[in-house]
């Protein structure tokens, strides 16, 4: 193996993008190769030297920082429309089992022709039991003491 | 991708403004490293940090790529070459000075005017050292060397970030890598001791 080529092999050992089947080649190669041990050698100490210590300024990590919460997507609304199947096949079945119900009932004949005590009193009856309906006794007699003396007085 | 990456955008793009925070904290120093040693100065690598950022936030529900560090260096890397475009207006500037490449300027040799003598003084002799020796290597030398130190990006990566092919972009990391070496011959051997 040449020099240059065990110097490309070790770049790329080094980013991991080196061919497995190498691997054996360049290790003989650098057994034997004193500038090639240098080089390898400076890879090494560059990544020693070239360490990342700077920093940017904290004003910029602020900009940066505000512009992300400035331009941060608005939250996801919930996903009602996620339950559209669902909702759509509950309110399907509401509806058929409504109208079911409606269509073959048995009692649908004899609610036609329910009526009530009140419905089968004459008009002016009718009118006083729905005056009264819902007073206790106690109301019923005072009302009939007052319509009684008012009776009287007249 | 990085899992925590990936959660942290999903929940970003679910709504919550302050997912990113650890991916800022995360990638701030490798991309900042990379960027400042290929700008001229704090003021111009803080610009570029940020536009970076902004045009990430910008596009990132399009992020497709499986590493959001490598999508950051590429979209700064753009930002570069758009600053160095609009700079070099002064034609002298730009006229070949013979590089390895041919196509190092001689605006690329001068010492960046952005580093004040006050922050000189704060940097550490061997962090100087390291980067008036960064400076001699070309551009795209450069590039290559920051993007394998501070990134870890892979040559396959540069070679498309670059339009090259993967073979040019290992000769400019081999060139970088001997050149860098011969000028930081004493200062490896320090680190060398150091290490053992």
């Amino acid at each position: 193996m040449k020099c240059l080529n065990a110097e490309k092999l070790m770049l790329l050992q080094d980013s991991g993008e080196m061919p497995a089947r190498q691997a054996n080649a360049l290790a003989a190669h650098l057994h034997d190769c004193r500038p090639c041990q240098q080089f390898q050698h400076a890879l090494i100490e560059s990544q020693h030297a070239f360490q990342t210590v700077d920093e940017p300024s904290a004003k910029a990590i602020q900009n940066v920082l505000r512009e992300a919460r400035v331009n941060a997507p608005e939250k996801n609304p919930v996903h009602v429309f996620g339950l559209k199947p669902t909702l759509a096949m509950a309110a399907s079945v509401v509806i058929g089992l409504g109208a079911f119900l409606t269509l073959f009932s048995y009692n649908r004949v004899g609610m036609e022709f329910m009526v009530t005590e009140t419905q089968l009193l004459d008009s002016e009856d009718q009118m006083v039991s729905v005056m009264y309906s819902g007073l206790s006794e106690d109301d019923l007699a005072f009302n009939f003491l007052m319509t009684y003396e008012g009776n009287g007085q007249g | 991708m990085d899992k925590s990456d990936i959660d942290c955008i999903k929940a970003y793009l679910g709504g919550d403004a302050n997912a990113l925070e650890p991916m800022v904290e995360k990638y701030k120093r490798p991309l900042y490293s990379f960027i400042l040693k290929m700008t001229e100065g704090r003021e111009d690598a803080d610009e570029i940090f940020q536009e970076t950022w902004f045009r990430a936030l910008k596009n990132i529900h399009k992020f497709r790529h499986k590493n959001f560090l490598n999508w950051l260096f590429r979209i700064s890397h753009n930002l570069i070459i758009d600053r160095a475009r609009r700079n070099k207006k002064n034609v002298s500037m730009q006229s070949s000075f013979g590089g390895e490449d041919g196509d190092s300027t001689l605006e690329d040799q001068l010492a960046a005017p952005g580093i004040s003598p006050a922050e000189e003084a704060g940097g550490t002799a061997l962090g100087l050292q390291i980067e008036e020796a960064v400076k001699t290597l070309s551009p795209e030398q450069r590039e290559v060397f920051l993007l394998r130190m501070y990134g870890n990006i892979s040559f396959k990566e540069i070679a498309k970030l670059q339009k090259c092919s993967i073979n040019t972009c290992l000769a400019r990391m081999q060139y970088a890598l001997t050149k860098l070496r011969s000028i930081l011959k004493e200062e490896y051997e320090e680190l060398q001791e150091a290490m053992s």
